[in-house]
């Protein structure tokens, strides 16, 4: 499978690119928090802003490095986070990191199980609606799915809280767990139901739908003839030539998948109080908490920059000849 | 630059990018003029560097080395003042060899002929443009009706006729064919040769006339410049050039015309000319009055 | 081999008992490799999405006679009549400070869908000019551009709008839909640079340069009417995004305020909704929502349909 080149310096270019990406990355998000309108001392100070004298004021703003040309708070800033400082959040008055720490294993909890199971999912209804193409099945799975990738997370939520918790008190509707239960594993994954819930049906079908085409098209491919006249039956073509064919165009829709499914937990958390990472940017957004929304959106990309670099490894690496049709491809994922 | 002269190019050179390192010389050393009013043939084979020289006139591509002008406007200065690029624009025209790919397959024949009129803004109204339109077909034998058809619905030679066209609706000073008839089938490439005849001496525009086929050339040009490896290497008025070749390749270009005479054909040896391995000094030479060749020694 | 084929006849399909063949070779039939390959867009004749196109022209039209079909002012409250469910009166219901629903929807609906239009304007405006000069532009220029919407792509646009929202103060209609169409380009942007790249070198182009052609005729002549179709589809599903963006925004208090109605501002009471269980408050809007992004993405997937097809003909 290695192809064209050794792989230790194509790994280091790899590598630069990801820390060119990240450096380009860290600059935007810099730029754009400094320039944003918003008092930091409102969100760190709250009301007594307003009360402090002109000299106080340019006093805090020194003591928290707010004066200081937008290159030089860039430089600190960056220095401070090679070492792992990113300041404190002015809003929870707590290092950031710790804040971010406290939440993060939640954000897992909910987002890798729900992940995997959206793409276990989705090659599973890929493969009914490619078994019989246009068939009964497929036709239905096709409208629903169509529809249900229509439905806005949010309100996906709404609906399913409504049912679950208000009307049939099924379920609860908020956090991630009941208060005096948090050691208890039952209440959490109860706790984790509905979210993931959402989470699944308004991906899978966008996903399904692609793994769907690729395998026709892959079954319209001339070595399935070839197996097919070794005798080989129709599940056995399917599931093990087939499925292996398109394993590579998987990986990689799995990679540019993440900022997508990404956005959309955080909406879904923001929805349940679920206390995670895409709650706590909400709210430092609504609160212009600088440091903590740097860190946030920093995390967030390197995430995503990595998940391309990995997309890009597959394609060009694992599977070369998708290289050309990848692009539309991948391009029609982001648009979504 | 010599009075009558309405281009003049000098030591061209042109190398084409293949990878970040690696550069193929296209065109290398060439000089030339083209007099006012005079059709000027450039033949040789494919690969030989003539359609960079015609993208090199037409400012299409920047040459690496040598200097260009056309009416007196040195087309490779690092800046050409906005009134002459405007005139160069109308002055200057070019012609394809593909018509197909010369044309917007999504246009009408009337909206890629008043393409040129609407860039220039010379348009006086839909029925001065029109008529306009309808003369300028005339000149290329085409008539009103096929003004609403797409590319895709002419035949090869209507499709190059249109483009002729459309080269001549600005009125050109400088017009410059790049292989127009090497796309289209035999009978329709003497029509096409016949109406470039005519309309140059109707219109009287300098013309650079560029093809591979010999007996083309011989009938419609003036002067014959002959290029092969990116050289030009014989430059002579028809005539002197046909009757007496005086460069080895220019031999053994002329030897491979067909005769139209089986028996003859059949007795023919055909020369075969090979570039010396190394040439240690080259030499551009003007032999008889207005005949020049490439005079190459090797180093041996 | 032809699916068609396959599910006319079951796999696997049983050999035939080795007595019934005669001669030295056996041979068995499985497929005809001559066969056309059939696929799903070929094999379905144009398809018009008739039943979303109607839809949505209703919706359209109902929003767009928002003042015929509920005179005066959709903001108005009645105080005395607050979250009533559903009745001939109030045939949606009324909200939490007593607006009436029905009235709220088309009113509403005119607000959501102007956002996604004039967003889709702003970012398909942008996406050309970007793609066409990345297209156009030497390779170190196209390289750095393509890399920028990498970049670009990498931070989660909730979070740049956000941004964007905080830096453009008080936010309506117009801000929202600047701030949307400021950030959705990317995609397009890509795919015209893709058929820009191939289109830049075909000697029509060229010879409309040498005859002076500036950079905005080229583009709108020869670059615009070619890359249309294959943009037509990524441009309906940009409306769509983008009115779905707004109402999520929206609904988190990062949009549209209150007073400003929207399918997306008129949920974002829905957690108080939710208490009093009111589902009236939730469903109907949401499904007005929902209903026009369907239809919406049944039309652009048609659109693209279309263009494929389009492709395979040339």
């Amino acid at each position: 499978m290695i192809k064209g080149g050794k792989w230790i310096p194509y790994l280091l270019r790899k590598l630069a690119l990801f820390i060119a990406s990240v450096l380009a990355l860290s600059i935007v998000v810099f730029a754009i928090s400094r320039l944003s309108p918003g008092d930091p001392l409102v969100s760190y100070y709250g009301d007594r802003t307003e009360k402090m004298t002109p000299a106080e004021r340019a006093q805090t703003m020194e003591r928290l490095g707010l004066n200081a040309p937008m290159h030089v708070q860039y430089v600190r800033w960056l220095t401070g986070a090679l070492r792992g400082e990113f300041g404190i959040s002015y809003k929870y008055k707590q290092d950031v990191l710790q804040v971010i720490s406290a939440r993060i294993g939640n954000t897992l909890l909910l987002g890798v199980p729900g992940f995997i199971l959206t793409f276990a999912l989705a090659l599973l209804l890929g493969l009914v609606c490619a078994w019989r193409e246009d068939g009964w099945l497929d036709r239905i799975l096709s409208r629903l799915g169509t529809v249900l990738s229509c439905v806005p997370e949010f309100w996906l939520s709404l609906v399913l809280i409504l049912c679950f918790s208000v009307l049939w008190r099924l379920l609860p509707s908020s956090g991630a767990y009941t208060i005096g239960l948090e050691n208890d594993l039952g209440d959490r994954l109860r706790h984790l139901i509905l979210p993931m819930s959402v989470m699944i049906i308004s991906h899978l079908w966008y996903y399904a739908y692609m793994i769907r085409n690729k395998l026709l098209e892959e079954i319209r491919a001339d070595y399935v003839l070839l197996a097919k006249s070794k005798g080989l039956s129709r599940g056995k073509i399917l599931f093990r030539h087939c499925l292996r064919g398109i394993l590579p165009s998987c990986i990689s829709l799995m990679a540019i998948s993440v900022p997508h499914i990404l956005g959309g937990t955080y909406i879904i958390e923001t929805v349940f109080s679920y206390p995670g990472i895409g709650t706590l940017s909400y709210e430092s957004a609504r609160w212009k908490d600088y440091n903590m929304l740097m860190v946030l959106c920093m995390l967030t990309g390197i995430v995503v920059i990595l998940a391309n670099i990995l997309a890009q490894i597959v394609n060009e690496r694992i599977d070369p000849r998708i290289r050309a049709a990848e692009n539309v491809e991948q391009t029609e994922a982001e648009q979504k | 630059m010599p009075q009558n002269e309405l281009v003049r190019v000098e030591h061209l050179t042109h190398r084409l990018r293949l990878t970040r390192k690696l550069f193929v010389p296209a065109v290398s050393d060439v000089s030339f003029g083209i007099r006012q009013g005079e059709i000027l043939g450039i033949v040789g084979e494919s690969g030989s560097g003539k359609s960079t020289v015609a993208r090199c006139l037409m400012g299409i591509l920047q040459p690496a080395a040598g200097r260009i002008w056309v009416e007196d406007i040195d087309i490779t200065a690092a800046r050409i003042p906005k009134a002459d690029r405007q005139r160069l624009q109308r002055e200057r025209q070019i012609i394809f060899q593909d018509s197909a790919s010369s044309l917007n397959p999504r246009m009408s024949v009337r909206r890629i002929l008043s393409e040129p009129l609407c860039i220039h803004g010379v348009a006086r109204g839909k029925a001065e443009r029109e008529r306009q339109l309808v003369q300028n077909l005339g000149y290329v034998g085409l008539d009103a009706g096929i003004l609403d058809a797409r590319p895709s619905e002419l035949s090869g030679g209507q499709r190059q006729r249109v483009s002729i066209a459309r080269a001549l609706l600005m009125e050109p000073k400088l017009l410059i064919a790049d292989e127009p008839i090497a796309s289209l089938d035999v009978s329709i490439q003497a029509q096409i040769v016949n109406l470039f005849r005519h309309l140059q001496r109707e219109h009287g525009f300098t013309f650079l006339f560029i093809a591979h086929d010999l007996a083309m050339v011989e009938f419609l040009c003036d002067r014959v410049g002959v290029m092969t490896r990116g050289r030009l290497v014989e430059l002579a008025p028809t005539r002197a050039l046909y009757d007496h070749p005086l460069h080895p390749y220019t031999r053994a270009l002329l030897a491979s015309m067909p005769i139209p005479d089986p028996r003859i054909e059949r007795e023919r040896e055909i020369a075969v000319w090979r570039e010396p391995e190394s040439v240690a000094h080259r030499e551009w030479t003007q032999v008889e009055p207005e005949h020049f060749v490439l005079l190459e020694q090797s180093h041996d | 081999m032809s699916h068609e084929h396959h599910s006319a006849e079951p796999a696997p399909r049983p050999a035939p008992p080795m007595e019934a063949l005669s001669g030295p070779m056996r041979f068995q039939v499985v497929g005809r490799l001559d066969m056309e390959k059939p696929s799903a867009a070929g094999k379905r004749r144009k398809r018009v999405p008739w039943l979303s196109l109607v839809l949505l022209c209703a919706i359209a039209m109902g929003c767009l006679l928002a003042n015929f079909i509920a005179p005066g002012n959709a903001n108005a409250m009645d105080l005395t009549a607050p979250a009533r469910a559903p009745s001939p009166q109030y045939p949606f219901g009324t909200d939490m400070m007593g607006r009436n629903i029905f009235a709220m929807i088309w009113h509403g609906g005119r607000v959501s869908l102007s956002i996604g239009l004039l967003a889709t304007v702003i970012s398909t405006g942008i996406a050309v000019l970007y793609g066409t000069v990345s297209g156009t532009g030497p390779v170190w220029l196209d390289t750095l551009m393509m890399r920028a919407t990498e970049i670009f792509l990498s931070v989660p646009s909730l979070l740049i709008v956000v941004f964007l929202q905080a830096i453009m103060g008080s936010s309506n209609a117009v801000s929202i839909a600047i701030v949307l169409g400021a950030t959705s380009w990317p995609t397009i942007a890509k795919v015209v640079r893709t058929e820009v790249r191939q289109l830049r070198s075909s000697e029509y182009v060229i010879a409309s340069k040498c005859m002076g052609g500036r950079f905005m005729h080229v583009l709108l002549q020869h670059f615009a009417p070619n890359f249309l179709s294959s943009i037509m589809f990524m441009v309906v599903m940009n409306v769509r995004g983008a009115i779905a963006s707004e109402s999520t925004l929206s609904f988190m208090g990062l949009g549209l305020p209150l007073d400003i109605v929207s399918w997306g501002s008129m949920l974002s009471n829905a957690d108080r909704a939710l208490l009093t269980g009111a589902w009236w408050m939730i469903l109907i809007p949401g499904i007005f929502l929902v209903t026009t992004l369907v239809c919406m993405t049944n039309i652009g997937n048609a659109l693209r349909r279309e263009a494929n097809r389009g492709e395979r003909n040339l």
